[in-house]
């Protein structure tokens, strides 16, 4: 499955479609990334990026937060940084005489953490632990993070000296892994012609209201069918990720769940109010690679191939 | 997904051929074969053709093997010597079957092409009709098709053949068979007679065995005796040894060294003078060819059934034809040694050589002297068999009066002397008495049931004519009933001998009405039958019967079958088949791991693409939300891929 072959697919469900519209000036040649995240994020996943800096993610965060009419928040990632950096703390008030918390950045909306990889893993086991429960505890109080939560990892994929990498136990805990690429050398002369659109970007209006985002979560959920075909071509996919030679371990349950909830909303975004075998396949080289360890000598090839070889020998149910 | 044009893929042609080859097999013989075998090959048959469809070979080759070896077994234990061939068309049958059932390799085509063709045989030998031929060049000509198809498929079994190539194939295979026709067809000829000389017809005397004649001379038979061949087999049970005397013809003018039949004989027309007292005994006779025109029957014969077939009133049977070939009859006999006859010509029984010798006719008178007749015969009897006068089949003599040198000379010889010597001591003495010869004794084989009858075992007896009693049998050769019952010891013709003459038997009585000459005027009614523009194969109605009914069963079944399927099929899948079908037609083959979408999106045609995808959403949006197919829903379904086309 190619990104033309996607993107070649109509969106068609009218409200998924405002939005791509919406954005799509802004993030000329980004359209599939822009998908893939909208996918993670109507699914309540979060999303982890691995590319080099200065190909837009930043700019794909701000855009998706603004139009859905969300608040934003960025983390810089360096060695130093503390969990509190994160989380918030609280600073004793003179005025009030007591002390007082100030949220720290995840408590937004769309939280876009760069570098993650460049965090301690203190630092980084915090933002997982809020990623993973939806909430942070800070001094021993329990704070529940807004019910719209969408973490956008980054990390640079080029070795670099005083890195800390994810550990795969929680590489598990992103929903999907993707890349964004260079764009096409059209979009490239487009974005040269214009210039930089970051400044128009924070001025955009929202397309939809948070209720309605909201909403079109729980429907995705609530409304899209999973037919008992599809969770036969899940497990399969799964018992064929278990049993493969080129891997150690196979996918996690969780890593199941993942290939449900993200085809469910593939499948809202196409206007279908059923799960088909392609809303799966489309995404299994999104979801799956980073759940599964690969053996050592395989560890070199290109690891969405080998998935996607592995899913090309599963038949479909239709 | 893969896109092919006219391409026919060799796994398919093999196939093909490989199932006609099979049909054409089961058709031959299922008018020979039972029933059971019938329905069992027929849904045997079914079940592979599904499973060579689905590519799915449920039932693993190590159980077909066993069960192979099970068929090959169970119909050599219940192997009944007389229905052999069929029996054992039946196991091929059934092994044919099995082996369609396995995952086939290019050499389990090749097992099956020869038990198909050893099937096709098989019913030659079943069954003489015309139809034999048929299925024989029908089958060669597949054989010869598959044979050269094989070979591609055995280089390459997904190999794809442009159907100008397939066409360029059976072109080449059919011209290999062209060439090898003429040659075939004279096999097909000579093949079934080769255990005799090929070119024997050219010289129809040497053919037969001259040993017997209507005439005996004294001493002429000895060539006879020490004749190794054998005049004939008689299927029936075991009876007496010392009952066993094959009647072949009367002889009652004895001219001084020869005995003949005077021309006074006549037809039996239901004679009420003549009558049999007896155990009756049915035997099916195989008369080897012998060049004469009597038909031999245990004594006493009553009836012979076979053609041109006439009764002489002393209970001999000749045909109006010789014998040149091989025949089969049906023969009743009474065991008896005497035939009630009130009335008989006296002057024609009591002939005798007017240049006797007055030394023999005054032997005779003084030893008779003062006797009544059955004392005469009694003390003629004793006379010979006291030990004075040897059994021997060498040295005869040979003279101008043979019986005067076996009286007073040399006093040994064989049955003819002895027989002769009788019959004129009791003509001397006015006491009816004739020459009846045949065969006597037999080996009987246990493997066939039936009696071997070696040309040696010729024999020449009396018969005497007494009042109110009739004609009876007397044997005043001093041999003993051993020599004719039993083989020598050391002989040649062992245990072994009677299992390999059994097979010769079953040959002959398979082939019986089947040679050469027969061959030869089959062809030149086949070549009429062509060449008559009004060729029409007569069927005989019960044929035509069996033939609709066989059809009839393997269309119920087949249909009933396929019903079966459709059933167990979900009524989606077998509208998604369907689909996916319709595609193949139109060039497009969706891979397993293809999703519906994903297939129809990669389709170039856009016609067809929008069409494709009209149905596929339509399904899609019942199938993956698990609903039930109404009618309704199929029938829009069915519509829509009938919409599409290019």
């Amino acid at each position: 499955m190619t990104i033309h072959e996607i993107t070649h697919r109509a969106v068609n469900n009218s409200k998924i479609a405002n939005i791509t519209a919406s954005l799509s000036q802004y993030l000329q040649g980004k359209e599939k990334p822009l998908s893939l995240s909208l996918i993670c994020f109507f699914s309540k996943g979060h999303l982890l990026i691995e590319d080099l800096p200065g190909l837009g993610k930043t700019t794909l965060a701000v855009g998706i937060a603004r139009s859905l009419g969300l608040t934003f928040g960025r983390i810089q990632c360096t060695s130093d940084l503390l969990p509190t950096d994160i989380t918030g703390l609280s600073i004793y008030n003179k005025n009030a005489g007591e002390f007082e918390f100030h949220a720290g950045p995840i408590f937004n909306n769309i939280v876009l953490c760069d570098e993650i990889n460049r965090a301690t893993p203190k630092t980084q086991s915090a933002l997982l632990e809020a990623m993973g429960e939806k909430q942070v505890t800070i001094e021993g109080k329990t704070y529940s993070l807004p019910k719209i939560f969408f973490v956008m990892a980054t990390q640079n994929p080029t070795e670099q000296f005083g890195a800390f990498p994810l550990p795969e136990s929680q590489l598990d805990r992103f929903m999907m892994k993707i890349q964004i690429g260079y764009p096409s050398e059209e979009a490239e002369r487009e974005i040269l012609r214009l210039g930089s659109t970051r400044e128009e970007l924070y001025s955009i209006e929202p397309v939809i209201e948070k209720e309605e985002v909201i909403h079109i979560q729980e429907d995705i959920t609530k409304s899209v069918f999973v037919s008992e075909k599809i969770f036969d071509y899940t497990l399969a996919i799964i018992k064929a990720t278990r049993k493969s030679e080129y891997l150690t371990s196979g996918l996690s349950t969780r890593g199941a769940l993942t290939i449900i909830s993200t085809a469910r909303t593939n499948a809202y975004f196409k206007g279908r109010d059923f799960v088909i075998s392609e809303d799966i396949k489309e995404l299994v080289e999104y979801t799956i690679p980073h759940r599964v360890l690969f053996r050592e000598e395989y560890e070199s090839l290109n690891k969405r191939e080998i998935i996607t070889s592995l899913i090309e020998h599963i038949p479909t149910p239709a | 997904m893969i896109k092919y044009h006219n391409n026919i893929r060799i796994h398919t042609i093999v196939n093909l051929l490989t199932y006609l080859a099979g049909v054409i097999s089961f058709v031959s013989v299922c008018t020979e074969i039972h029933i059971a075998c019938i329905v069992l090959f027929a849904a045997i048959f079914i079940f592979s053709l599904y499973f060579t469809y689905r590519q799915h070979f449920l039932i693993p080759r190590w159980i077909l093997n066993v069960i192979s070896i099970v068929v090959v077994l169970l119909s050599l234990y219940r192997l009944n010597v007389n229905d052999l061939i069929t029996q054992m068309i039946e196991a091929l049958l059934v092994l044919l079957a099995i082996k369609l059932l396995e995952e086939k390799r290019a050499r389990d085509y090749m097992q099956i092409y020869a038990i198909s063709l050893l099937i096709v045989t098989g019913s030659g030998l079943l069954t003489l009709s015309i139809a034999f031929i048929i299925y024989f060049f029908l089958l060669i000509m597949l054989l010869t098709l598959a044979a050269v198809f094989l070979a591609h498929y055995s280089q390459d079994p997904c190999m794809e053949l442009n159907s100008n190539i397939v066409i360029k194939i059976v072109i080449s295979a059919l011209l290999i068979l062209l060439l090898s026709a003429p040659f075939t067809a004279f096999l097909f000829i000579i093949l079934p007679r080769t255990n005799y000389p090929l070119l024997n017809f050219l010289n129809r005397q040497e053919r037969a065995h001259t040993g017997f004649s209507d005439q005996v001379k004294l001493g002429s038979v000895s060539s006879i005796q020490e004749d190794s061949a054998h005049i004939m087999r008689v299927n029936m049970d075991r009876i007496d040894e010392s009952n066993l005397y094959w009647r072949g013809l009367v002889l009652d003018y004895f001219d001084g060294t020869t005995w003949k039949t005077s021309t006074s004989k006549v037809t039996a027309l239901v004679s009420k003078q003549t009558a049999i007292p007896g155990t009756p005994v049915t035997q099916t006779i195989y008369l080897e060819p012998y060049d004469n025109r009597y038909l031999f029957a245990l004594d006493k014969p009553v009836f012979i059934s076979y053609k041109h077939v006439k009764q002489l009133n002393d209970a001999v049977f000749i045909s109006s034809i010789h014998f040149t070939g091989r025949i089969r009859y049906q023969a009743q006999s009474l065991i008896s040694d005497t035939i009630i006859e009130t009335n008989v010509d006296k002057k024609q029984f009591t002939q005798i050589p007017v240049n006797i010798s007055s030394e023999i006719t005054g032997l005779v008178r003084g030893l008779s002297k003062g006797k009544d007749e059955a004392q005469s015969v009694q003390t003629f009897y004793q006379f010979l068999n006291n030990g004075t006068f040897k059994y021997s089949l060498k040295n005869l003599p040979l003279t101008n009066n043979p019986l005067e040198t076996f009286f007073f000379k040399t006093r040994y010889g064989n049955c003819e002397y002895f027989a002769s010597a009788f019959a004129v001591m009791l003509r001397i003495s006015n006491i009816p008495a004739r020459l009846v010869t045949g065969y006597k004794g037999g080996y009987y084989n246990y493997v066939g049931s039936y009696y071997l009858i070696p040309q040696k075992n010729a024999h020449v007896w009396v018969e005497v004519y007494q009042k109110n009693k009739g004609w009876l049998r007397i044997d005043p050769t001093p041999a003993s009933m051993d020599e004719f019952v039993f083989m020598k010891k050391g002989a040649a013709f062992s245990k072994i001998g009677f299992f390999f003459d059994a097979i010769n038997y079953y040959w002959y009585a398979f082939v019986i009405n089947y040679d050469f000459e027969k061959q030869i005027s089959f062809v030149f009614k086949v070549r009429t039958a062509f060449k008559n523009p009004h060729f029409n194969l007569s069927f005989n109605k019960t044929r035509v019967m069996q033939f609709a009914f066989i059809l009839a069963v393997l269309f119920f079944t087949g249909f009933f079958f396929h019903k079966f399927r459709r059933r167990q099929k979900s009524p989606e899948k077998r509208i998604l088949v369907k689909f996916l079908r319709k595609m193949e037609r139109l060039g497009y083959r969706k891979e397993a791991s293809q999703g519906l979408e994903e297939f129809v999106s990669s389709i170039e045609d856009n016609q067809v693409r929008l069409q494709a995808f009209e149905f596929v959403k339509e399904f899609e949006a019942l199938y993956f939300k698990d609903k039930r197919f109404i009618t309704e829903d199929i029938n829009r379904l069915n519509g829509l891929i009938k919409a599409i086309n290019r």
